[in-house]
């Protein structure tokens, strides 16, 4: 086959470099390596680390889904548009219009995420020169699940290089952390920029800027309310 | 006091090319090895130098640690061939074997009249004594410790593992001789096990304490059964023998003769006919490979069973341990997607888009692929299903690459050996070499306190 021998070519052409990392990650994604066992345990169970991420990616997938379709009704509930849902199961919830707005903000946070994530990964790898690590292919799917819908880009990004580099390569990488990389990227920003982070309207894409619509209304007890509006029947 | 013993906490490994119970007698090998590496940290003192003739039971070398651990030739012929690794390490000793065995003659013995300091010579002097195993440390037994007691497993619940009822077929006598010896040497009990449903002559025997268990793997491991009958503790030595090689033990005091012949099962997926043989420790495996024929080119030899075995290659020479050759198709090829498309020929204990678990009677053919890259450990806490003994196995595998000899003596090192960790190689998702992790602890351990 030729684009698998002219992979295993270049393999060997890379081989002790310091891009083998980089190169091995592109074809490991390709194709499961052609390694062997040598002593101990001749045979080995089908599972290996990229399998089981990628279990916990394909699980993580209906909520992120869901979190699209959030996205979209709760901004739609916001500005009017959609009547509050009766039932998990009801079409205010579950239409196109959600999908498209949610997905519009969500989408931006996903490619960010991963990408900024992988650069970080890809860069260490060269550095250490260990093969990059399927870690990341979680924390980059549960980033845009934990933050703000409306966060700024470059907020994100810098959030994630800190979580990627203080949360797990600097212990030396996946299996090696000993912090969640993906809550030390949410503790950075909750730090870092709290008004981002805080509040209710933070959740809901546009809810910062809607202005003239009050939080709360303030006034006499129920006791003074009563009386002007009632009758003196149902009085003492 | 018998204790049946029930392991939930297992994997069945089942694979094409079980060895067929019908036995054949291997072509007589022209040349036989013993390779000193079978026998972990002991280095050989030779008594033969190159060239010089030798008896089939004749001491070949002696341990440098205790000169009283001998190591006898397993056949007659002329020791050709002295290999030596860097430092002059010797690495394998080559005998000439001639066209029939004369015996050295270790004189007839019954086990009943002796003492038990006569037992232990008779089996230093003969060669018999490195057949005896100890934990901890999992080496040949330090003959002037007592042990509390001796295990012998009676079931071999590996993949393609040989039947031990079928191999030890008609060798009750050997059997209970060697097990009236061995019960002088210890003042605790023989410590047998044995399948719950199994008609093993094994279950008949006197002079031990008999158990049983089921048969998911590894039940039939030593180890296991320490673990769950009789555990180890810090300054406490427990021996262990391996089923096959009582029969020849056995057969010295029966017959005065150090008879290393043995049953060997042929198996694995590439064999063309996997059946039974019987052949002697250090024969050439090429003789038994090339008369069953093989299905595949590009394979490999493995002496052992394919989770503890060594690899070898067709030209060398049975494990002085083994009873088992394994051939299994080499897996250094791509698969295309490997990672992520649904497996239906490969064993996975999980559900990761793995579809062995739905075919619980398959027999599946393993190659020698990894089925992916080494990385650090990662805990999915699929170790722990597969793991029955009594020990945190991520813990102190950890342990013992961070070389915490306190943290490793903590988690019961002082209990395991190699093959107890194959289960955990097998599945584990970071392609970690546990055993060799376990053996280099091991090692560190026997230098810094043993």
């Amino acid at each position: 086959m030729g684009l698998k021998q002219n992979l295993h070519t270049l393999k060997m052409k890379y081989k002790g470099t310091k891009m083998a990392p980089a190169f091995n990650a592109i074809h490991t994604f390709l194709y499961l390596p052609n390694e062997t066992t040598h002593n101990g345990t001749h045979i080995k169970a089908a599972d290996d680390l990229k399998r089981t991420m990628n279990m916990v990616i394909m699980s993580l997938v209906p909520c992120l889904l869901f979190g699209i379709f959030n996205a979209g009704y709760q901004y739609n509930v916001q500005t009017g548009d959609v009547t509050k849902a009766l039932s998990f199961l009801s079409t205010e919830f579950w239409n196109f219009s959600n999908f498209t707005i949610g997905a519009w903000k969500v989408l931006p946070l996903v490619v960010v995420s991963y990408g900024v994530g992988l650069i970080v990964e890809f860069i260490f790898a060269v550095i250490k020169g260990h093969e990059v690590e399927e870690g990341y292919l979680v924390t980059g799917m549960l980033v845009p699940l934990i933050v703000p819908v409306d966060i700024p880009l470059w907020m994100l990004s810098i959030a994630v290089i800190f979580g990627v580099v203080i949360g797990k390569e600097v212990f030396g990488g996946t299996g090696m952390n000993i912090l969640n990389p993906a809550l030390t990227i949410r503790a950075f920003l909750f730090f870092a920029y709290p008004t981002w982070m805080s509040g209710d309207k933070v959740w809901v894409t546009g809810a910062v800027d809607t202005v003239g619509q009050p939080d709360a209304i303030s006034g006499e007890t129920i006791l003074g309310h009563w009386p002007k509006t009632m009758g003196l029947e149902i009085g003492v | 006091m018998s204790k049946d013993i029930k392991i939930k906490k297992g994997l069945a490994i089942r694979l094409k090319g079980e060895a067929d119970k019908s036995l054949s007698n291997a072509p007589r090998s022209r040349t036989f090895a013993i390779r000193p590496s079978d026998f972990h940290l002991f280095t050989p003192k030779l008594v033969k130098k190159e060239g010089e003739k030798i008896l089939a039971g004749e001491t070949l070398f002696y341990s440098k640690n205790n000169q009283a651990i001998t190591f006898s030739s397993p056949v007659s012929g002329t020791l050709t061939k002295i290999e030596r690794g860097p430092k002059r390490v010797i690495t394998g000793l080559t005998i000439e074997a001639d066209q029939k065995d004369t015996f050295k003659d270790y004189g007839v013995k019954s086990p009943e009249s002796l003492s038990s300091q006569e037992i232990k010579d008779h089996l230093l002097a003969s060669g018999c004594w490195p057949f005896v195993k100890q934990r901890p440390y999992d080496v040949i037994a330090n003959p002037d410790t007592a042990p509390k007691a001796i295990f012998i497993s009676g079931l071999a619940t590996g993949a393609l593992d040989a039947d031990l009822d079928f191999v030890l077929q008609g060798k009750q006598k050997e059997v209970q001789t060697a097990i009236t010896a061995l019960s002088k040497l210890t003042d605790g009990a023989i410590h047998l096990t044995v399948a719950k449903d199994s008609a093993s002559m094994l279950s008949e025997m006197q002079h031990v304490v008999l158990h049983k268990t089921n048969v998911l793997h590894p039940a039939g491991n030593v180890g296991t059964q320490i673990n769950k009958i009789d555990p180890i503790n810090k300054g406490e030595t427990v021996w262990t023998v391996a089923a096959q090689d009582l029969v020849i033990i056995g057969e010295l005091f029966l017959t005065g003769k150090y008879n290393a012949e043995r049953i060997v099962a042929l198996a694995g997926s590439c064999v063309k006919a996997p059946k039974y043989y019987k052949t002697r420790i250090g024969s050439e495996v090429a003789t038994m490979i090339y008369d069953s024929g093989l299905n595949h080119e590009n394979v490999r030899v493995i002496s052992g069973g394919v989770l503890s075995g060594d690899t070898i290659s067709p030209k060398q020479h049975l494990g002085f341990y083994h009873n088992a050759v394994t051939v299994i198709p080499q897996g250094d090829d791509y698969e295309f997607f490997g990672w992520n498309k649904p497996v239906f020929n490969k064993i996975s204990p999980s559900r990761a888009l793995t579809f062995s678990w739905m075919q619980p009677n398959k027999e599946f053919e393993l190659n020698t692929n990894t089925n992916g890259e080494h990385r650090a450990f990662v805990v999915t806490g699929n170790y722990e299903e597969v793991f029955p003994l009594d020990i945190y196995p991520l813990q102190i595998l950890k342990a013992c690459l961070v070389k915490d000899l306190d943290a490793m003596e903590a988690l019961g090192m002082y209990e395991v050996a190699p093959e107890d960790f194959a289960l955990t190689e097998f599945v584990c998702v970071s392609k970690q070499p546990h055993q060799q992790i376990i053996r280099e602890g091991l090692d560190l351990m026997y230098k810094e306190i043993g």
